[in-house]
């Protein structure tokens, strides 16, 4: 049996000119915890390649920069001996953790045009299950080049495939003895996804608070290369170079615009400023593309930049990056109606695809607030969907105790990938510390989100995958100045499609559990 | 120096220059670059390559692989800039 990590192909994703074909893989088994990281990671990845601040100084510092905006983090896992390899891939599978697999191009058997390829450089690929039975590892691959094998294939998709275990290891062994001669930080070494907390990221409008808050043009990376372009001519010269260059200077900042105009919808807006928008973003990619293209020939010619080449190609990369910046706030201002809307698809969206689970299952609590026979705030009430009269639709505790919690129990195993918690109104009255908790018998608890010092009405937590029949709210710290637990609603949102199949791979798992302690 | 001496030596800087090896002294003068493995990248190395052997620069707003489709436009501006040249002296 296949016990497989499911996210997208991303079929409209992006190719190897405009991101590489390490982060696509990244950024692609990131969308493993929400579909729309892919998308997310890439505009980071432009955003941070082109303007920051960050110390790039190893290869990871950058990357988990980016996965810290969508709470997650790469984690580097030494393989001290080859037959490590494959049990260290299904215990991160068993925990739904997808992996991240940096190979030598060389090494890449199933590819001709890879095995050819002048370059010897590096490849990612996505680790993302394998077969309980069968020795063999399902991998995803960023394809990146006219291919033999994915001829058929259109070329951004992260194509799903099978090897064998004895071919990921030929692979892995290939690829390491060349990573061991060159002493690179990809030695022996596999990365996995994994998740460290909550998202800072959640939907695209916060994705543009946050870029018009970060953005700044005065740490611009393409200023410093045409700063430092006389000390560095010779290297301009290789295709290899170059070819970076254009990637991230030009070809991500096509990823940036495009995901700038989804975020912004710049389809709300009138015909005058939707042709603005295009013009600019046109403007803005012609001046990169030229000044790369007369970098590249003024190295090849062996030709230093003059003083005032210089300082025109500075003022002009400044001048656009601040008219940037202006034309993204003022649509942003005009549009900020339309992306509440946004968010309201958003969640059509979602709800079209998930289940909320709590809803209506049998809740109970530590404690239930009954004052008089009248008004009992009991446990139910915050699993009724509801949210009009706190009297109806809220389930408060006693002051008796600090602690308190509110359980419900799903009727059977169900596989849950986000909760919303709604919380009261006022602020002194909002849960600030709680845990979510999992557990298959009410008697063991899982702990799978940890929050402290909420202050938000509603919080929403996205975990990875897991199928549980009872789940929790442990609430320690019940609100700023008094003992009294209050939750308006406690949603468990599971996928609609993603559950038989899950439930099928947990059974199986329990009877493996089960026959193995036997 | 006559159209078919440029030509000659376009074809020749464009072979070596080309992803795709082949040989290009006889393929079609209407061939789109792009289609032969030419790139915005290779592009500027034939430019750099042009320039060094008819002994002229490209001007900025020419360093533009989208504003030379085929090797008869290559020819045709080079022609241009040699003739001019010659002219003016």
């Amino acid at each position: 049996m296949l016990k497989s990590l499911k996210f997208d192909i991303y079929k409209n994703g992006y190719n190897a000119s405009k991101i590489n074909c390490i982060d696509i893989p990244i950024a692609g088994a990131s969308g493993y915890y929400n579909y729309e990281n892919y998308f997310y990671y890439c505009f980071y990845y432009s955003m941070f390649t082109n303007w920051t601040n960050i110390k790039n100084d190893h290869w990871l510092t950058l990357r988990n920069e980016i996965l810290k905006k969508i709470g997650l983090t790469l984690v580097v896992n030494k393989i001290n001996a080859p037959s490590q390899l494959i049990p260290s891939i299904k215990s991160h599978i068993d925990n739904m953790q997808p992996l991240i697999l940096i190979a030598k191009y060389n090494s890449l058997f199933y590819s001709g045009s890879y095995l050819n390829m002048a370059d010897k450089g590096s490849h990612g690929i996505i680790i993302s299950g394998y077969d309980t039975e069968r020795p063999l590892i399902i991998v995803r691959e960023s394809v990146h080049i006219d291919n033999d094998l994915f001829s058929t294939v259109k070329v951004e998709a992260l194509a799903k495939f099978q090897i064998t275990d004895d071919i990921l290891l030929d692979i892995w062994n290939k690829t390491n003895t060349s990573y061991r001669e060159e002493n690179s930080p990809f030695y022996n070494t596999l990365y996995s996804i994994e998740k460290t907390g909550e998202p800072c990221i959640n939907n695209y409008k916060e994705l543009l608070d946050d870029f018009l808050n970060n953005f700044d043009p005065n740490c611009s990376k393409l200023a410093e290369v045409v700063n430092s372009f006389n000390d560095c001519i010779d290297n301009m010269k290789s295709y290899g170079s170059i070819e970076l260059l254009r990637r991230i200077f030009y070809g991500s900042i096509t990823v940036l615009f495009e995901i700038l105009a989804k975020a912004i919808r710049v389809e709300m807006l009138s015909e005058e400023n939707q042709n603005r928008f295009n013009i600019f973003t046109d403007e803005y990619k012609k001046f990169r593309y030229f000044l790369l293209s007369k970098l590249h020939a003024q190295a090849l010619r062996n030709k230093p930049l003059n003083i005032t080449q210089k300082e025109k190609f500075l003022e002009e990369i400044h001048t656009k990056d601040n008219e940037l910046i202006k034309l993204i706030k003022e649509f942003y201002s005009l549009n900020l109606e339309n992306l509440s809307q946004n968010k309201i698809v958003e969640v059509e969206a979602f709800e079209k695809e998930y289940v909320n689970y709590a809803l209506g299952a049998v809740a109970t609590a530590d404690s239930e607030y009954n004052p008089n026979p009248d008004l009992h705030y009991r446990a139910s009430q915050a699993v009724n969907g509801k949210y009009a009269m706190p009297e109806k639709d809220m389930w408060i505790s006693t002051d008796l105790e600090s602690i308190h919690w509110l359980k419900v129990d799903l009727g059977q195993a169900r596989t849950i990938n986000k909760f919303i918690i709604k919380h009261a109104q006022s602020p002194v009255n909002i849960t600030v510390d709680f845990t979510i908790q999992g557990s298959s018998d009410s008697k063991r608890w899982q702990d799978l989100v940890k929050v402290k010092g909420n202050d938000s009405n509603v919080t929403t937590h996205d975990i990875a995958p897991s199928a549980y029949r009872y789940f929790r709210l442990y609430i320690t710290g019940p609100a700023l100045n008094n003992f009294c637990a209050r939750i308006y609603g406690f949603e468990a949102w599971g996928c609609k499609q993603m559950l038989q199949e899950d439930l099928e791979s947990r059974e199986d798992n329990i009877n493996e559990q089960q026959s193995a302690i036997v | 120096m006559n159209m078919d001496n440029i030509e000659t030596k376009i074809r020749a800087i464009i072979g070596e220059n080309a992803e795709m090896q082949k040989d290009f002294s006889h393929i079609d003068s209407d061939i789109d670059l792009k289609d032969i493995g030419i790139n915005s990248i290779s592009f500027i190395k034939i430019v750099v390559f042009i320039e060094t052997e008819f002994g002229f620069e490209f001007e900025d707003e020419n360093l533009d692989y989208n504003k030379f489709p085929n090797i008869k436009s290559l020819v045709n501006y080079v022609e241009d800039k040699t003739h001019n040249s010659k002219e003016s002296k």
